[in-house]
């Protein structure tokens, strides 16, 4: 691997740091391949030299775990026997306020609903007078149809008195 | 090794290897290799220690077109040498005594 690269992927891997602190860590590894360049070594070799980046990082994560902890997190472990009897006894104490803290999540998700709904509400009414009115309105036009038919008879019936 | 003896071995190690002179990593790495392997990321854990411990002081020159950081003992740094010699001066007291114990009951 070349200088720059390396350089560039150790960046790269240590972008979870303090930003000050990785730029810090980058600078010294580059210092230490041109002091080796300096010393004769290839590029090539001064990079070789410095060891893995995977290795660099392995040790800068074992660095800032606190001892005991193995990997930086706590692995599960078995529960011990007052561990479980303390939580049975205390179970009257933990399950309700669960169950609470349940209740509150789900009043706050329907809390969410509750704008949605109201503008829907708003919206329904009109709906609903929209469906009436069309079938009010071709209620009227039927009726208009049979008002204007009975009249045409009733003129013909008039009509034909006048003249028989 | 004890992780905490090595660790406290390999600090003393590097305000040796600067007690004399400033000094600058690489060259540390170099003077220290004869005795103890030193890699880049534990030199750069120890220096950033000594440095939080006022043990030691960085200032940063210009050397070939490029920046290098130069590192230079102080009294403190001094100080801790002083008793880790002392230090070592009783443990291998003790040390004598055990192999003394050793050799006559072998």
């Amino acid at each position: 691997m070349d200088k720059q690269k390396f350089i560039s992927t150790l960046k790269r891997r240590l972008a979870r740091l303090p930003r000050a602190e990785a730029s810090e860590r980058a600078n010294f590894y580059s210092e230490m391949i041109d002091d080796r360049i300096e010393e004769g070594l290839s590029e090539r070799e001064a990079v070789a030299e410095i060891g893995s980046i995977d290795k660099i990082v392995a040790q800068i994560r074992a660095e800032r775990v606190p001892r005991g902890a193995a990997g930086g997190f706590r692995t599960a472990r078995k529960m011990r026997g007052w561990e479980i009897a303390v939580m049975i006894i205390g179970s009257p104490v933990w399950i309700p306020l669960l169950l609470a803290a349940a209740a509150v999540i789900l009043a706050l998700y329907a809390a969410m609903w509750v704008p949605v709904v109201a503008l829907w509400a708003v919206e329904l009414p009109f709906f609903i007078m929209a469906f009436i009115s069309k079938y009010l309105l071709i209620g009227c036009v039927q009726a208009t149809r049979l008002a204007l038919t009975l009249t045409k008879k009733g003129a013909a019936l008039l009509g034909r008195r006048s003249n028989g | 090794m004890d992780i905490q003896l090595k660790r406290g071995l390999l600090d003393v190690c590097v305000l040796a290897a600067i007690q004399n002179e400033e000094s600058y990593g690489y060259k540390i790495i170099k003077d220290v290799a004869p005795y103890v392997k030193l890699s880049e990321s534990t030199l750069y854990t120890i220096l950033k220690r000594l440095e939080l411990a006022s043990m030691l002081t960085v200032r940063t020159a210009e050397h070939g077109g490029r920046l290098r950081k130069y590192y230079r003992i102080t009294n403190a740094g001094r100080g801790r040498i002083e008793d880790f010699k002392e230090e070592w001066r009783e443990v291998m007291a003790i040390y004598k005594f055990v192999i003394k114990e050793d050799s006559e009951n072998g």
